[in-house]
């Protein structure tokens, strides 16, 4: 069996082991759910991409702690969740949305097209605390229980949060709100 | 509703996807050490040392929670007696939880809870007899309510707090 068809559990149980490589995997695995949150969450690319690195440096260290019961997503979305918040809200001076976000290139690819960018731009104009929230129950697919529990928010809240973000972000595609 | 159900299908379809060699400037960045693995860790994985082990925590977690303490708080008024309770928070990643609440006058810095490997953070506290409010602080930033607790009370500042009655048994 290679390393791409290991489960998460045996790729972390590998990386414990030793193999550096399995946890290389592990980022590949997840890495735009990860640098996805990240964007939701500080709106910006540059510290996007370094909250997510700095949430995967964080779970290799704590690689130990994790718990291969849970899901080995969700336990890394909420570091990457807690380190985003914790870190990036003590800047003093906090970047705005950069207005260039959507015709950034570091993220652009060839199959990207119109309806991509529009979008990822919308997105990037909803507040962080329903961006968030929307991503992970849309685009990760996950149960309003394991947002909550991403986030650090009750169920309710998601459910909320989520409910929102969709209106708003239909509201700026030109969507009719149901 | 068609419109919204077109709007979480396409939802469902996008990836933002990482910068370009995210994955090689990740591991370049790893420390050069490897975890330390635990040996026994997977071993001990049996399907009915979880179940058990679970039980016993619970029965653990319940028993000190209604531990009676029969001393008298000096520094209570009325001189009710003190009760011991358990606190415990999953917060895995976290590097530090604290506890606030009317019991310390809401004080940061004051009961800190200690973690375990799994990321679960627990605290022992003794408290008077009565009604308090508390919530748990994580990394000096996040404030969470006890996902525990079955009374919240909203704090007034859009977050809620934990209510707990605390009685002596024989007060009951």
């Amino acid at each position: 069996m290679t390393l791409n068809e290991q489960t998460d559990q045996e790729l972390v149980s590998a990386c414990l082991a030793g193999n550096r490589e399995a946890f290389s995997r592990l980022v590949e695995r997840y890495q735009d759910a990860v640098y996805g949150l990240a964007v939701s969450m500080t709106r910006n690319q540059a510290d996007a991409a370094d909250m997510a690195q700095d949430a995967y440096i964080r779970a290799f260290t704590k690689l130990e702690q994790y718990n291969p019961e849970h899901s080995f997503k969700s336990w890394l979305l909420r570091i990457c969740a807690n380190r985003t918040k914790n870190l990036f809200r003590k800047r003093v001076n906090r970047r705005r949305i950069e207005d260039e976000y959507h015709v950034e290139s570091s993220i652009r690819t060839e199959d990207e097209g119109h309806d991509y960018h529009e979008l990822e731009s919308a997105m990037a104009r909803l507040p962080s605390k329903l961006s968030a929230p929307l991503r992970l129950k849309y685009i990760e697919g996950m149960a309003y229980e394991d947002v909550a529990t991403v986030l650090g928010i009750g169920v309710s809240a998601a459910k909320m949060r989520v409910l929102r973000a969709r209106n708003q972000l239909a509201e700026m595609l030109s969507y009719e709100k149901a | 509703m068609k419109k919204h159900e077109d709007l979480i299908n396409r939802l469902e379809q996008h990836r933002t996807r990482a910068p370009a060699h995210f994955a090689e400037q990740v591991m370049d960045a790893l420390p050069a050490w490897k975890p330390a693995r635990k040996k026994s860790w997977w071993a001990r994985q049996r399907s009915w040392i979880v179940p058990a082990l679970a039980g016993a925590a619970a029965t653990v977690v319940i028993m000190l929670g209604f531990q009676q303490v029969k001393t008298v708080d000096p520094a209570s008024p009325t001189g009710s007696e003190m009760v011991t309770l358990h606190f415990e928070l999953f917060a895995p990643g976290a590097d530090q939880v604290e506890l606030l609440g009317t019991f310390n006058n809401w004080k940061s810095g004051d009961i800190m809870l200690e973690a375990d490997e799994s990321g679960q953070w627990t605290a022992t506290v003794q408290l008077p007899e009565g009604r308090h409010e508390y919530v748990f602080l994580v990394d000096g930033e996040r404030w969470i309510a006890d996902p525990r607790a079955a009374t919240f009370r909203p704090d007034g500042f859009g977050r809620v707090n934990t209510v707990i009655q605390v009685y002596d048994e024989d007060n009951v």
